[in-house]
């Protein structure tokens, strides 16, 4: 018979993602899967998020995959705001946070070090203003591809561009959000509603609109009922008040 | 070029190692012991007063076998402490299973103990008076009947950790009463509930002790070491100086990341004698437990027959740490799975491209400001704290939980920044927005302009909602009146007004 302690091992090993479960796909919220070719990031591929709200729509497709015993490091988001992390229902430890300098951003040390952490980790969150072209770019996809770790570059109003090396598989870009419950000194914020453009290569290649919560009032980043966009009110972000403004 | 070793084979089979158990005996009976032992190697360590280790592999080739090796250490130790109630010497696979069989071996009649008959049922064990081998492979089939509060052991990690009393408790309630039936437990399961004290006390029910006897010198100059003048008299003395060179060096140590195990003391008197000695701790030195062995050291050197005539001018420590980069710093979380010591090492990399500092763990935190609800800990830090403090670490867990009055509801801002980007807030004729006493804002803010220079419209905005923290302490005092705003790009942002100055604080990304 097998040695008990080596069968236990087994078992953990096929539990952890990397497993025969979800060996080639990052899971992401099921409300999220909308936005994703087969509903989940493909390892060994960047997904680019880009427009206000980057960050956050970045950290919430990144949730499951902590939750699922993933782990997942934010490279070069000096500002990450942790309360938000949290209200993502992220699981905080699994997360590393590595703050890369921005004297070396866009340098090789750059490079050595996203090519150190996605042969570690499962998923890597990359802050905005990281150029990742070239040469660098084709040598971490590789590493990507052979460590089965992905990449989610929230690239806030910088354009997809400059991490265009990474060849995304998946573009998300969030053209119009709207805050509600917020007006001239009463309320607070209280939900967000954004229309995101999914572009990308292969399956994503057809361009479509989808309406999302960034976050919804019950605390939630949901893909919204396409029928509802009428209800969303997008394109009359504060019309009066501009027109106050003018007049 | 060679791979060390524990690179390979992360979970290699456990050292074989020699223990010597004398029972409680008084510190000054340690010196005896340590020197009987220094004819079997140099490098026996003490855990404590009557509690001695070294590694098995030269000496029992030197002697003839491990079980003659026992039987000679066994006559060496009954001469050193003629008093001593019992000796035991065990052998076997890591540090624990020595313990343990040291601590089960078989008695003379006059001074059996209780357990010792439950070891003679094991056949397959080498017994003899006093002495217990158990075979190399063995040491699960060995500890498998043993019971569970053997984990409290000195020689267990978990002997001085604050949670052990109560996981043991818990685990005798849930009908768990032998280290056999905690290895039968999944792994999995046992860390979900118990944490990391839970995975450690199951691993050491499996036989998978891999505390190393192989250590090695700290990196650096880490020793410390201080002369006394004029020459202390007194033990007390040598221990209150001691006692800053190990929080010197303590300190230290933890910094660079790294568990002292083991530590080397040396004592020197003005008649030129000197005392040298290796402790081991069961899991990792702490300034106190440092000065506790300076103390038993010096007890036992001035009752032994080479004591000093003159009082001690020097005392030195030297601390060994774990072999670097084997993955002792993986437990940090908890887990020790495959993927888990991938990231923990990948992370160690990253440290090593950018600094230490560079590397940081999200953690929540009690406070009312974005900076203070969600913090970043030094990944040592966390790790220490939740190995060594869980109690420390839950309290910060709950206070992150409570309700802070005048802390923002959600949705929280994604983006806060470490240094507050200094701005100005006009209203439409171009004055500074100002907040009265009672709260009331001067006019509705109509454009705001970062530190840049660049001037956008307010859209919307919301507030003041006015904060202050720490009223009853002048110099913490902080009175703030907060504000969201939207601009006209769509972006929105947490803006304060402090002491008649802007802030913005954090972006709603």
């Amino acid at each position: 018979m097998a040695d008990p302690s080596t069968a236990r091992a087994l078992s953990t090993r096929l539990d952890a993602p990397g497993g025969t479960a979800h060996e080639r796909r990052l899971l992401v919220e099921e409300a999220l899967s909308p936005l994703l070719p087969e509903g989940s990031i493909r390892r060994g591929t960047a997904v680019a998020v880009g427009g206000h709200g980057s960050i956050t729509l970045a950290v919430a497709l990144a949730a499951e995959a902590s939750r699922q015993g993933g782990w997942v490091a934010v490279v070069g988001m000096a500002d990450l705001g942790v309360a938000a992390l949290a209200e993502r229902g992220v699981d905080l430890g699994r997360w590393a946070l590595i703050d890369l300098p921005a004297a070396t951003r866009g340098g090789s040390l750059a490079a050595d070090v996203l090519g150190a952490v996605v042969g570690g980790f499962d998923l890597v969150l990359l802050g905005p203003s990281i150029r990742m072209a070239g040469t660098t770019a084709r040598r971490l996809l590789a590493r990507m591809r052979e460590h089965g770790a992905s990449l989610v570059c929230a690239l806030g109003s910088a354009s997809t561009d400059i991490v265009s090396g990474l060849q995304p598989e998946v573009r998300l870009m969030i053209e119009q959000a709207r805050w509600t419950g917020i007006d001239g000194g009463h309320g607070r914020l209280l939900a967000r509603k954004a229309e995101v453009t999914v572009g990308g290569r292969g399956a994503a290649s057809r361009p479509r609109r989808m309406l999302v919560w960034l976050p919804s009032e019950d605390g939630r980043v949901v893909c919204a009922d396409p029928t509802q966009a009428s209800d969303f009110g997008l394109g009359r972000d504060f019309e009066d008040v501009r027109a106050r403004r003018a007049g | 070029m060679s791979l060390e070793p524990s690179l390979l084979q992360p979970q290699a089979q456990p050292e074989r190692m020699v223990a010597v158990d004398l029972g409680d005996i008084d510190a000054h009976h340690c010196e005896p012991v340590a020197a009987a032992l220094e004819r079997f190697t140099p490098l026996s360590e003490a855990l404590r007063p009557g509690l001695h280790v070294f590694g098995v592999r030269g000496p029992s080739r030197y002697f003839g076998g491990e079980q003659a090796l026992s039987a000679l250490v066994v006559s060496a130790a009954a001469d050193a402490v003629p008093s001593a109630s019992r000796i035991g010497v065990g052998v076997a696979d890591g540090l624990f299973a020595a313990g343990l069989a040291a601590r089960v071996a078989p008695q003379a009649p006059a001074t059996s103990t209780p357990q010792a008959p439950a070891v003679e049922e094991r056949g397959s064990c080498c017994t003899s008076t006093a002495v217990l081998v158990v075979p190399p492979q063995q040491g699960q089939h060995f500890l498998d009947s043993l019971p569970l509060t053997f984990l409290a052991d000195p020689i267990s990690p978990l002997f001085s950790e604050d949670g052990t009393e109560a996981l043991l408790d818990v685990l005798w309630r849930l009908g768990v009463r032998t280290l056999g039936n905690l290895a039968a437990l999944s792994e999995a399961d046992v860390l979900g509930r118990f944490g990391w004290p839970g995975l450690l006390a199951h691993r050491l029910a499996c036989g998978l002790d891999d505390r190393s006897l192989q250590v090695q010198p700290a990196p650096g100059n880490s020793a410390v070491e201080a002369e006394i003048d004029p020459p202390a008299d007194r033990i007390e003395t040598v221990a209150f100086m001691a006692r800053a060179l190990a929080d010197d060096m303590v300190g230290r140590l933890a910094r660079d990341g790294l568990d002292c195990v083991s530590i080397g003391i040396e004592a020197e008197s003005d008649s030129g004698h000197a005392s040298r000695r290796r402790w081991r701790h069961e899991l990792r030195f702490g300034a106190a437990d440092i000065v506790d062995r300076v103390r038993w050291q010096l007890e036992g050197w001035y009752r032994s027959p080479e004591r000093p005539t003159g009082p001690v001018t020097l005392i030195r420590i030297t601390p060994c740490v774990t072999a670097l980069a084997d993955g002792r710093q993986l437990g940090m979380w908890g887990a020790r799975s495959e993927a888990d010591e991938r990231a923990a090492r990948t992370l160690a990399r990253v440290q090593g491209l950018l600094g230490a500092e560079s590397v940081t763990v999200p953690r929540l935190a009690g406070g009312r400001r974005p900076t203070d609800t969600g913090r970043r800990m030094p990944l040592f830090d966390a790790a220490t704290e939740a190995q060594a403090h869980p109690k420390r670490a839950k309290k910060k867990a709950k206070a992150a939980e409570a309700p802070w009055s005048g802390r923002l509801p959600a949705p929280s801002p994604a983006v806060v920044l470490a240094q507050p980007e200094p701005i100005t807030v006009t209203d439409c004729g171009g004055a500074p927005v100002t907040v009265g006493g009672r709260g009331e804002v001067s006019a509705p803010p109509w454009h705001m302009t970062d530190s840049a220079g660049h001037c956008r419209a307010v859209l919307a905005w919301a507030g003041p909602w006015p904060l202050d923290e720490r009223w009853w302490r002048p110099s913490a005092r902080r009175r703030q009146a907060r504000f969201q705003v939207i601009l006209d790009d769509g972006s929105a942002h947490l803006c304060v007004l402090e002491n008649g100055r802007w802030w913005r604080e954090a972006t709603y990304d």
